[in-house]
């Protein structure tokens, strides 16, 4: 049903940009409750497992009850979150179960060296997808189009370790190239970026292209032509920004993949960022610091949504015709 | 003077060894118009797609064609891209799908020029835009495509066509998209730059009424051609007679009785989306038994919302509406689609189709033979009785499945039958038999209720014709 002549809240940008921030916001919350929750969902006492944490033996009962006490777990659910949230965003993030220290401290440690792989694997990966789409799109069914595609259909069947092992062998052991006890460095960066990069970039070719082929054989893109447009020209100014909206979203929607599949990369480059924290503290069952990982993972999540919508109002003006 | 496009033996082959364009010769002179007509399938578009260069990948195009003098046959692709804007311009049939979304009007306009790499100033786009009856065209010009009316885009899609002032102009059904009012102040805006005009319509009507000279084209080859006069007055051809008839007044309406309305709306308004949409603001509807009302007015000013209202599959927000009681049995009010094909399931033979209504509840239950006997009757009623009742939807053209579609709403007679654009898909004599058939229900008793953009259809069906604008009912006028 198109209704154009009367109703249509015409707020135009910011109206849809405030509400959508607004709803960025209220996300956030429901998540921070969802991570604030694995605390208490987890099994075994909290309170008995942070006194074992500071080397406690032989716990009493009264310790116990007088450590529930300190910690305010003797208080009601609401008021344990509001004080966790309180916490949260002063940057107070728990104390780790096996080390003691503040676990925002030790994840501010390690934090710039994952951001600026994950930053520079991100870069490749929309680098890399939109060269192979537009290379793809313009050369059509002819050999580049079918080397991409192969390379497309490879890297979305194999998972990201199975190149991140690859690369290891051969380029960085094989050719001398990169270092594999690495420091936080651009430089030695590069290698574990490009693989995440290589291997995300498959499927995102994939959306690209297919969203370029159905630009180039639509309407406009048909009209275009018989003005007299050449078929870069059509590519470049009218299939591109079109394609670009559902591709936006798409790396909208898999920004939590890539995060979520950091450890494992930095594991194989034995990269000093959160990776090897958070395997850690899987193994130790160390919840704060857990906790403290999938509460940045959903936030950074979050985020990209935000910017990606935003963005994309930018693009599309018929985004902001209606609130969002 | 010479012409400025030439076909002789065009044929037109499909990689699949298809050919739906064979052997066609004409030729247009500076400044005329030359229309093509057909129904649908005769190949109209792949003339069109063929005269600009624009056909699939892999298909050939044989014979001669000349362009400004220049021979297009198997010309390669720059020498077209050279050709298309400067010697050939092209206006298509949806003008949304013809305008990127992203980019406002006047770069759409603008773009005309600069894919030649022509430089061109805001202020010429604008006065183009004038001319051809754009009002205050430098304001709305940075708008965006979705918030201009089709009439409106039409206009900026014929200024970029006429941009380089072509010799020749290509318009594929370049009015089917827009009311009847709007396509001809559209057409006269197509005819008012000094190009020739290749028209391709399926309308006979409008067709006759604006071009110098008319070719009919029938199953890919050009059948007859002449003037709107000399056809009009000596159809040679069976196809050209099949088409004019589509022309034929509808046989005339056995006075309706003043009967009690069967629904009587009054002050209805609608909204969606959580009240932020209203889609109707105040409307007033009145039908009795036996009567057809339309329903005319503009994309998006709440007609389809009315027929949903008017059937009962939604609540207004406001206002009042009463029902006889003859309208609250179930299967009382049948309706009838603008897409046929799709309104008929694909994997049931159509007799079964046609028998549905006859499965309502509190129907007497009857056997399969007596309801494809049932059916068998009723495609003759419609026209069809040489079609197997066990054809699927798929094997019929889409004219005979808007037939079916109404053999189906017919088959129990129901005490109204409520259509939303029946013939937006259909070509001119599909569209003469579906008014008729609606007539014949309505000679039978049954009330019809018709929306449709096309109000000379409308004029020529209904008894009264209302006026949607805005959410509002205007003043009603009388029909023929």
């Amino acid at each position: 049903m198109t209704a154009r002549f009367t109703g249509i809240q015409r707020g135009g940008l910011l109206v849809a940009a405030l509400l959508r921030i607004g709803q960025a916001l209220l996300t956030a919350l429901a998540a921070s409750v969802i991570v604030w929750a694995l605390l208490p969902l987890a099994p075994g006492d909290v309170a008995r497992r942070v006194l074992l944490a500071r080397g406690m033996q032989d716990l009493t009962p009264a310790e116990i009850e007088s450590a529930r006490e300190e910690l305010g777990l003797n208080d009601p659910l609401t008021i344990q979150f509001l004080n966790w949230l309180g916490g949260v965003l002063q940057g107070d993030l728990g104390q780790s179960f096996t080390s003691q220290a503040p676990v925002a401290r030790e994840i501010m440690e390690r934090l710039p060296a994952t951001v600026m792989l994950l930053g520079l694997a991100l870069a490749f990966s929309i680098a890399l997808s939109l060269v192979f789409a537009l290379i793809a799109t313009a050369c059509r069914d002819r050999w580049p189009d079918r080397a991409i595609r192969l390379y497309t259909q490879i890297g979305a069947a194999l998972p990201t370790f199975v190149f991140a092992l690859l690369a290891l062998t051969f380029l960085v052991v094989g050719f001398q190239l990169g270092r594999v006890l690495a420091d936080p460095s651009w430089s030695a960066a590069l290698i574990p970026a490009f693989i995440i990069g290589l291997d995300r970039a498959a499927s995102w070719t994939q959306l690209l292209r297919a969203g370029l082929l159905e630009a180039m054989a639509s309407g406009y893109a048909e009209v275009a032509r018989a003005r007299g447009a050449s078929e870069r020209r059509i590519l470049l100014r009218h299939a591109l920004p079109n394609a670009l909206l559902p591709f936006l979203t798409a790396i909208g929607v898999s920004i939590g993949a890539l995060i979520g599949g950091v450890p494992l990369i930095e594991a194989i480059f034995t990269w000093p960022g959160l990776g090897a924290y958070l395997l850690e503290a899987l193994s130790s069952r160390n919840y704060p610091v857990i906790q403290a990982y999938v509460l940045i993972t959903a936030l950074s999540y979050v985020t990209a949504a935000l910017l990606i919508d935003l963005a994309a109002l930018v693009l599309d003006p018929r985004l902001r015709d209606r609130p969002a | 003077m010479h012409p400025v496009l030439t076909c002789k033996g065009l044929t037109v082959t499909y990689p699949g060894g298809m050919t739906p364009v064979r052997e066609i010769c004409f030729c247009v002179k500076p400044g005329e118009c030359f229309a093509l007509v057909g129904a649908s399938g005769a190949g109209k578009s792949t003339i069109a797609k063929a005269l600009v260069g624009l056909h699939r990948r892999g298909t050939t195009v044989t014979g001669a064609l000349r362009i400004g003098g220049r021979d297009m046959i198997g010309a390669n692709r720059s020498l077209w891209q050279s050709v298309r804007g400067r010697q050939v311009g092209f206006v298509a049939q949806n003008p949304w799908a013809a305008c990127d979304p992203l980019r406002p009007v006047r770069d759409h306009v603008a773009e005309a020029w600069r894919c030649h790499g022509l430089p061109v100033s805001w202020q010429t786009i604008a006065a183009r835009l004038e001319t051809l009856g754009v009002a205050s065209a430098g304001a709305r010009m940075g708008q965006h495509p979705h918030t201009w009316s089709g009439g409106m885009l039409q206009r900026a899609s014929i200024a970029a066509a006429g941009a380089l002032v072509p010799p020749l102009l290509i318009a594929d059904e370049p009015t089917s998209a827009l009311d009847t009012d709007r396509a001809r102040s559209v057409l006269a805006a197509l005819r008012s730059l000094d190009s020739a005009v290749v028209l391709i319509s399926h309308d006979i009507e409008l067709v006759l009424r604006s071009a110098d000279r008319v070719g009919i084209l029938h199953d890919g080859r050009l059948v007859e051609h002449g003037t709107p006069r000399l056809l009009r007055s000596a159809p040679k051809h069976a196809e050209t007679r099949r088409l004019l008839a589509a022309l034929a007044p509808l046989p005339p309406r056995s006075n309706p009785a003043r009967t009690k309305p069967l629904l009587r709306m009054a002050k209805v308004c609608a909204r969606y989306d959580k009240g932020r949409v209203t889609a109707l603001v105040a409307a007033d509807l009145e039908i009795g038994a036996g009567q057809i009302v339309g329903v005319q007015g503009p994309s998006g000013c709440g007609k389809s919302t009315l027929l949903r209202l008017a059937m009962g599959i939604e609540r207004p927000a406001g206002g009042t509406i009463r029902r006889s009681q003859a309208l609250r049995r179930p299967g009382a009010i049948l309706p009838v689609f603008q897409d046929p094909v799709g309104s008929l399931v694909p994997h049931w033979p159509i007799w079964r189709s046609i028998c549905e209504p006859l499965t309502a509840p509190g129907r007497p239950r009857q056997s399969f033979d007596r309801h494809r006997e049932h059916a068998y009757a009723a495609l003759a009623r419609v026209g069809l009785g040489a079609v197997d009742p066990q054809a699927r939807p798929s094997e019929l053209s889409v004219g005979q499945c808007q037939r079916v579609a109404l053999a189906r709403a017919t088959i129990a007679s129901p005490a109204m039958i409520v259509a939303d654009e029946p013939t937006s898909a259909l070509d001119s004599p599909s569209t003469w038999l579906v008014s008729k058939l609606l007539r014949d229900a309505a000679e039978r008793g049954t009330a019809v209720l018709v929306v449709s953009h096309d109000s000379t259809f409308l004029h020529r069906l209904a008894d009264r014709v209302i006026t949607l604008e805005a959410g509002r009912t205007l003043a009603a006028a009388k029909g023929d």
